[in-house]
């Protein structure tokens, strides 16, 4: 959730495969955010596909159906990191860079829109319940400017459509 | 080493690799084609258009012939960037483009990506890292035209 940090998280964009947020923070230093997978109030995956069906509906739900190799239940970082950065160097649940199962996986993409200093991270982990979520990082804006904004695509590359 | 590059995702139309700054001095690092130990986009690539591109020098590709390529060619080929002279933006082609995510680290200036050629004229990426520790994922996938990952 975003509330009572500096960073605020809006829908822009909802598809089958792909949705969009513009991130905007007015912080001069380090600031965090989170969204969420777990049907809480936007910004929250879950939520934002509103009736969108596809994979990333599909990733979002695994802690309490499963996906593929990914059993339901609490996930790991390195569940999270494959399942919404395709990263799936961590051990378990993938051998490697090909993966013993080929799913789909999500990707996170930063575009900065404004703010001449404001830099921006992206990564994945779980909550206490091992629920993943996303982690956005800001490295604050300059003095002098009011607001850095960058845009962030949470898509799956593995479709056709949007 | 200050910079590396771990392959953590590999599909036909899509490298995705994990660059990690150590925090060391020296904040540069270079993606080859030439088949050597990966990072090498030869060696990293799977049966399809991203192979096909990094065998540029050997086999051609489109409107580039095979042999040495110049830095102009190699930034249309891994970046999609035409606009310099030959080979120009005549030829409906694929070719490929390179994206970085940060995940983590707190320092700027931030990463940069370039395509560039060695001095036998293969083409390279040249990867700058941001200043201090820290990672990023880079993308290096097909500009449009594909389906499927």
């Amino acid at each position: 959730m975003f509330g009572g940090m500096a960073i605020t998280a809006t829908l822009v964009h909802a598809g089958h495969n792909r949705l969009r947020y513009l991130l905007e923070t007015t912080s001069t230093g380090a600031d965090t955010g989170t969204i969420t997978t777990i049907g809480d109030p936007t910004p929250d995956i879950l939520t934002d596909l509103g009736e969108n069906q596809g994979p990333i509906m599909l990733l979002a739900k695994v802690v309490e159906q499963g996906y593929g190799q990914f059993a339901a239940g609490a996930q790991t970082q390195a569940k999270a990191r494959a399942l919404w950065l395709a990263d799936r160097s961590g051990a378990d649940p993938a051998s490697g860079t090909t993966g013993i199962d080929i799913v789909p996986s999500a990707i996170c993409r930063l575009t900065p829109r404004g703010g001449s200093a404001s830099a921006w991270r992206v990564d994945a982990n779980v909550d206490g319940d091992g629920n993943p979520e996303l982690i956005i990082t800001s490295l604050g804006v300059s003095d002098g400017e009011i607001v850095g904004e960058c845009y962030l695509d949470v898509l799956v590359g593995d479709t056709i459509g949007d | 080493m200050a910079v590396t590059a771990l392959l953590v995702f590999q599909r036909a139309n899509r490298l995705r690799y994990r660059l990690t700054q150590d925090g060391n001095a020296g904040t540069t690092l270079t993606i080859t084609t030439t088949g050597a130990a990966s990072p090498d986009l030869l060696t990293d690539s799977v049966a399809g258009k991203i192979r096909q591109i990094a065998k540029a020098f050997t086999n051609g590709y489109g409107a580039f012939a095979a042999g040495a390529l110049t830095q102009a060619k190699a930034r249309a080929l891994w970046l999609s960037d035409r606009i310099a002279s030959n080979p120009g933006s005549t030829e409906v082609i694929t070719t490929a483009r390179c994206e970085i995510t940060p995940r983590t680290g707190a320092t700027q200036p931030d990463w940069l990506v370039d395509a560039n050629v060695d001095g036998s004229g293969h083409p390279i990426l040249s990867i700058t890292a941001q200043a201090g520790a820290g990672t990023a994922y880079l993308d290096v996938e097909l500009e449009g035209g594909a389906i499927g990952a």
